[in-house]
């Protein structure tokens, strides 16, 4: 049976010291397993921990030796035959783990969850050590049992975070494919709108619908071209949720383009607001190869829209306050921005320039 | 024709008045806060979706919902009064601002979602 295959904080930082492909995939090991002590006693939230995660690969994909090998062991292709154990312990058991000069010492006995195993303990035989790795862990567990090596609350908390990120990541991809299906269905009949639901991000399955997306699309002329204008609705279900709401909206709206500034917005009927945009192209051609094939190409991931593409003028003072709180500021060609530091090397809006100098005329 | 677009006509070219008239009817057209208008004229459905920075299908379907008030002239047109598309101007203004924010804090917010997830 294939297990989930973890590696416990203290094994990959005291016990596994050197040996590392990358030198800073260690170093980044030590700075999570501290931020996640720190998280532990609430002087930093889940999301700091994440974001030092997120540097990383996950933990059983992380370069070091006996790592790939444990991997590997307890991976779809092993063979339950050949685990050789540590004969001697048991309560909870422990298979031994071997490769080139790498000793470790794995188990999976439930208290480390259903379908788990993990790596617990690790060191190097030298040459002409008479001190068996096997023979000083026994000994260890032996004399201070095995909790000293078995996952302690900061393995459980990294992977409950582990857990949470992936949610939040197969939310967002779901969000993103079933908006390219619904333009799948509206092209096929303009002018009508299709719906669909959308719950929470959570780490357990969930029916009870967050918000609302519909979606139309219709040709128009753009110069003597032919595009696709889409309308979008969003409706707020449960405004407790509303900040996913928020980005779930973010990511159907990047979805179908995703420049930010080509976005008009009003509000709509009662907790809804209304978008409407012009098809990025490339967006129309994901949505044709997903009716077709049933799958979206990897390249299309979930992504927020694109900011800051034009330079802008902005109306009033107080544009290094806006900075600084993260407010919007409203610009001469009418279009809301938060203002950021690096526009030097950006285009300005054409409208932008033309009002500014017509405001200098009057 | 409405009483500015009258006043630019009678200009002479190049007026450094009729130019300030134009920029002024620029923004009336990009509602960005620049009206000389009357509260109680009426609308085309043209004129609105210029006012409100979006397409035509964009505003009728603000209309089919009911969000701004309209009567029929003819035989099927529809106008508006300009007090009710500036006060939904305002609406939705107060939105723009507030949805800037939102894209540009979006990574906060997917950090706030995952500390508040189960």
């Amino acid at each position: 049976m294939v297990r989930d295959r973890r590696v416990t904080l203290r094994c990959l930082t005291d016990d596994l010291v050197d040996g590392w492909d990358d030198v800073d995939q260690h170093r980044r090991i030590r700075v999570l397993r501290s931020t996640v002590a720190r998280c532990l006693i609430e002087e930093v939230r889940e999301s700091k921990v994440a974001e030092e995660l997120r540097k990383l690969p996950a933990i059983s994909l992380l370069q070091h030796p006996l790592i790939r090998h444990f991997d590997g062991s307890f991976g779809p292709d092993y063979d339950s035959g050949s685990k050789e154990s540590i004969s001697g312990l048991s309560a909870p058991h422990w298979w031994k783990q071997k490769t080139t000069r790498w000793r470790g010492a794995a188990t999976d006995h439930s208290a480390g969850g259903p379908d788990m195993v993990w790596l617990c303990a690790a060191g190097i035989r030298r040459a002409g050590d008479t001190d068996d790795f096997y023979q000083a862990f026994m000994r260890d567990v032996k004399r201070i049992g095995p909790q000293a090596f078995l996952p302690a609350d900061e393995d459980y908390l990294l992977q409950k975070i582990d857990e949470k990120i992936l949610a939040l990541d197969i939310w967002k991809a779901k969000v993103h494919c079933a908006i390219l299906a619904l333009l799948g269905e509206a092209r096929s009949s303009a002018g009508e709108t299709h719906v669909m639901q959308f719950s929470a991000p959570s780490r357990k399955p969930s029916n009870r619908a967050i918000g609302e997306l519909a979606l139309s699309v219709e040709a128009i002329d753009v110069d003597g071209e032919e595009m696709c204008e889409v309308f979008l609705s969003a409706k707020i279900l449960d405004r407790d949720q509303i900040q996913s709401v928020d980005v779930a909206v973010q990511i159907a709206r990047a979805a179908l383009q995703s420049d930010a500034e080509s976005w008009h917005s009003t509000t709509f009927t009662d907790d809804a607001y209304a978008f409407s945009a012009i098809i990025d192209p490339d967006a129309l051609v994901l949505a044709e190869e997903l009716r077709v094939t049933g799958r979206v190409p990897e390249r299309s991931q979930p992504a927020g829209l694109r900011l800051g593409l034009r330079a802008h003028y902005a109306r009033k003072h107080g544009l290094v306050h806006a900075q600084v709180e993260g407010s919007s500021v409203l610009s001469l060609c009418g279009y809301w921005f938060v203002p950021t530091q690096d526009h030097t090397n950006l285009e300005t809006c054409a409208e932008c320039a033309r009002r500014h100098e017509q405001l200098g005329i009057g | 024709m409405d009483a500015l677009s009258q006043l630019r006509a009678s200009l002479p070219d190049g007026s450094e008045l009729g130019k300030a008239l134009e920029a002024m009817d620029e923004g009336l057209r990009h509602g960005v806060g620049v009206t000389v208008a009357r509260d109680d004229d009426q609308v085309t459905p043209a004129r609105a979706a210029s006012l409100l920075g979006i397409s035509r299908t964009h505003l009728y379907k603000i209309l089919d919902a009911g969000l701004i008030p309209f009567h029929v002239v003819g035989e099927r047109d529809r106008r508006m009064f300009m007090v009710d598309v500036r006060e939904y101007l305002a609406r939705s203004m107060s939105f723009r601002a507030a949805d800037a924010e939102s894209i540009a804090k979006r990574q906060q917010l997917e950090d706030d979602i995952l500390d508040s997830m189960e």
